[in-house]
């Protein structure tokens, strides 16, 4: 019998979402993704990692916040992370665990403990589709 | 965005920029974070006053 080629591939696509694109942040206030600042990651399966760098030449705090089932507000999740001055960051379930959990929106918060003079700040959230 | 901006972008988009490997390249509208940079290089050696900004907020400035 003739062999045939019959063998299909099902991938999973890796799903990126953008949070902050170089965000040039002049004082020590804090900085939200959007407002709302939730976007809906019920979409990505299990782990997610969040990529940040960090060209300011302050450190940055990171938070992940999530919007409370009373709907009203920021609910902060996990503990804070620390984006050093001049670097790139990934952060996953080791840095703060709730990204290995099941979760229907993140959001992120950047706060400067001295305003920074130069650069800015990306972050994006990377994880596989459902 | 300060009255200036138009022309910080466009000082930007004649700059390069070194990335985390050591190799450089070209500012281009496509290089957002290199871009953001080189604006805000640019209000700050000429003294020009800003407020937190993004590469969104330069968009107008690179059509």
């Amino acid at each position: 019998m003739k062999p045939t080629n019959n063998v299909q591939l099902t991938g999973r696509n890796v799903q990126e979402i953008v949070y902050f694109n170089a965000l040039a942040i002049t004082d020590a206030a804090n900085h939200d993704s959007g407002s709302p600042p939730y976007r809906d990651v019920s979409t990505i399966g299990g782990k997610k990692m969040l990529i940040a760098y960090n060209t300011t030449d302050q450190a940055i705090t990171l938070n992940l916040l999530t919007s409370p089932i009373s709907g009203s507000g920021a609910l902060q999740v996990g503990q804070t992370f620390s984006l050093p001055s001049g670097q790139s960051k990934t952060i996953t379930s080791a840095d703060i665990r709730e990204l290995g959990e099941p979760i229907n929106r993140l959001g992120v918060r950047l706060k400067a403990g001295v305003a920074p003079t130069t650069g800015s700040v990306s972050v994006w959230l990377e994880g596989v589709q459902q | 965005m300060p009255n200036e901006t138009q022309q910080a972008v466009d000082w930007a988009l004649t700059q390069t920029y070194t990335d985390s490997l050591g190799d450089t390249y070209p500012i281009t509208k496509d290089t957002a974070q290199a871009l953001v940079d080189a604006v805000r290089q640019y209000f700050n050696e000429h003294q020009i006053n800003y407020n937190t900004f993004s590469y969104n907020d330069l968009l107008p400035y690179l059509s």
